[in-house]
């Protein structure tokens, strides 16, 4: 069976002539029903405009430029006119900030009723329905009466729900998440990862979430993507990826997070910066911040490279890894 | 013990709505912070933690209460060497610094002021200070306005001898996030910079601060040592802020918080225990009768405001 979501060898450039860039580089991933990946990565490495162009939804000055999407064994168009058709149904996405989707002056109910009668064909009363349901189910307390809310009553973590509620309610097989409970407080937040995790699988619905913190990803995801400069440089299993990481990046992150299961242990920041875009460094791009990179990784264009079963790594060193996350 | 260098005393702090609806922020909120000392403040939206950051900093005016540095008391316009001594961080730090005084000269004078190292070794202290802060040695005879404004702002965390951070870190990639703890950390081994970290990040909490105030709804729901916090909750709401922070290896999320609904608005709050209608422990008493703010029987210096305080929660 084809997988819910299957993205190869996309590319994305901004810019033109001597500013012209790729902020997305050949990457391919996918996601089986039931399943959720995480993108992880730090600003600038590509997650979100990853996301932005399989929902068909670049930012002006983004372009495709090399790369499929197929949703359910369905080639989805990547730019022009049917990009949206060809995503009801199929594709919807939530973001971090739960107002910037929502219609201020209209209810919420008739904001989640909205999918159900135009894209499913659903009778008014049908989709009213349909909306309540859909709001029960994402955990909006009392739907009844939140139904006949404007978005402004609620609290954010309410109006969170009611955006998961609206993307659900054209039935896609996939969510994408753009760091949808950053801007929630901690309770909040953990309520919506459960519910995530539930609809995972209730309803077998793919997620991709992306996201900076290492412990979100990991309490939902059952596979990772870390990215790095457009690139992909390690993915597989999350606990695989978290347990022992294959790229030195991936470790770097994990050193610099304070995680409250291991207290004692001091945060290292990554030495260096993230390159300016338009100075990509030769080979890997992330020697020049590598503690384990030699003169071979300034030259060879590292490719991903299986380096276990389901796990692959663009590091010519990964093997090394081991000692070093051993030793702590 | 000395006296505290930082006294938050019986604050209250109360806004009116654009309905005119009064907004009880910090309710009746004390807090002692020690030289040397790193206090953390963590809670949810609304629960009234940057409210009292900026009562410290004097951005607002308590209705009743008073913040007090070295035993005096802070009133509505500062001397601009209070103003220095307690600093917020990651606002425009240019007004705290003297524009008419080089790096040096600054620097020096706060080493000086409060005899933090003898006089022989200041100038070393003051090139130590500079790469802490990532400033390279030369800037020593620069002055503010030579600075961009990140530098500035590294330049009043170094000059400050109290420091309100208000998540400093949350909006910051991971490896920078690093950077900005280590050099907080560092201060505070180095210099004994006294530290006041308004956080809703649990983990960023409890590798920087000795001592954590948790708050709900403009009040202190429980507040002791880090260990007592981390290992020995004796509140239900510091229990469910604990399960709900997300583990780098849980690889799930969890399934019950152990807490109802919402937080309701600081417009509204509910009669005898706040926290009473979200609890999962509440009994009759806690619908009637408001608990106070009390330490422990066995622990006089861990405080909760839990009528249920002398159960152990469990993890």
């Amino acid at each position: 069976m084809a997988p819910a979501l299957e993205v190869t060898e996309l590319a994305v450039e901004f810019g033109d002539g001597a500013g012209r860039f790729r902020a997305v580089d050949d990457v391919s991933l996918s996601v089986a029903d039931g399943g959720a990946l995480g993108l992880v990565g730090e600003s600038g490495c590509g997650k979100s405009i990853t996301l932005r162009a399989v929902m068909g939804l670049l930012p002006t000055g983004a372009r495709v430029v090399g790369g499929r999407v197929l949703a359910g064994g369905t080639e989805l168009p990547l730019a022009g006119s049917g990009v949206r058709a060809a995503r009801r149904r199929r594709v919807a996405m939530v973001f971090q900030d739960p107002s910037s989707g929502l219609n201020p002056v209209m209810r919420v109910g008739a904001q989640v009723a909205e999918a159900p009668r135009s894209v499913l064909g659903l009778s008014r009363r049908r989709a009213r329905a349909r909306a309540l349901e859909l709001l029960a189910m994402c955990g909006v307390p009392d739907p009844e009466r939140r139904a006949r809310a404007y978005p402004h009553q609620l609290s954010g973590g309410t109006r969170q729900r009611v955006m998961i509620a609206i993307a659900l309610s054209s039935d896609p097989r996939i969510l994408l998440c753009d760091e949808p409970t950053t801007a929630l407080d901690v309770t909040i937040q953990a309520q919506i990862l459960r519910l995530l995790h539930d609809l995972r699988e209730r309803m077998g619905l793919a997620i991709v979430f992306v996201t900076h913190s290492l412990a979100v990803v990991g309490e939902l995801c059952d596979s990772l993507a870390v990215m790095y400069a457009g690139r992909i440089v390690e993915i597989g299993a999350t606990r695989q990826v978290l347990d022992r990481p294959g790229h030195p990046y991936t470790l770097g992150l994990l050193r610099s997070a304070v995680d409250l299961d291991s207290p004692v242990a001091e945060p290292v920041s990554i030495p260096g910066l993230l390159h300016d875009p338009l100075h990509r460094p030769s080979g890997c791009p992330f020697h020049p911040r590598c503690w384990l990179a030699g003169p071979e990784c300034s030259v060879t264009d590292v490719q991903l490279e299986a380096i276990g079963a389901g796990r692959r790594s663009a590091c010519l060193h990964h093997e090394r890894l081991g000692e070093a996350a051993s030793r702590g | 013990m000395a006296d505290p260098l930082l006294r938050v005393s019986h604050l209250k702090v109360s806004f009116r709505t654009e309905d005119r609806a009064v907004v009880r922020a910090v309710d009746d909120v004390s807090l002692d912070v020690h030289a040397g000392e790193a206090m953390g403040i963590v809670g949810e939206s609304g629960c009234g933690k940057t409210t009292i950051a900026r009562a410290i900093i004097g951005q607002v005016q308590p209705d009743e209460g008073a913040v007090y540095l070295d035993g005096e008391q802070l009133g509505r316009t500062r001397t601009i060497s209070q103003r220095r001594t307690v600093q917020m961080v990651f606002q425009d730090p240019y007004s705290s610094l003297n524009p008419r005084m080089t790096v040096r000269q600054t620097l020096r004078e706060l080493l000086r002021v409060h005899r933090l190292v003898p006089s022989s070794q200041v100038d070393e202290r003051c090139r130590e200070l500079l790469a802490m802060v990532g400033l390279p040695e030369r800037s020593l005879n620069s002055y503010p306005s030579q600075f961009s404004g990140g530098q500035r702002q590294r330049l009043a965390i170094a000059r400050a001898l109290a420091i309100v951070a208000d998540e400093p870190v949350s909006s910051l990639d991971v490896s920078v996030q690093a950077t900005i703890l280590q050099l907080f950390a560092e201060l505070r081994a180095r210099l004994g910079l006294t530290l006041i970290l308004i956080s809703h990040d649990l983990a960023v909490v409890r590798y920087l601060c000795d001592r954590i105030a948790v708050m709900y709804l403009g009040r202190i729901a429980e507040h002791g040592s880090r260990d007592v916090i981390f290992d020995d909750p004796r509140h239900p709401y510091t229990r469910a802020l604990l399960t709900a922070a997300p583990r780098i290896r849980r690889y799930e999320p969890p399934d019950q918080l152990g807490l109802r609904g919402e937080p309701p608005g600081a417009v509204d709050i509910p009669a005898g225990c706040r926290f009473h209608p979200r609890c999962p422990i509440a009994e009759g008493i806690c619908e009637v009768e408001d608990p106070s703010l009390l330490g422990l029987d066995a622990d006089p210096a861990h405080l909760s405001a839990c009528h249920f305080r002398a159960a152990r929660i469990g993890r």
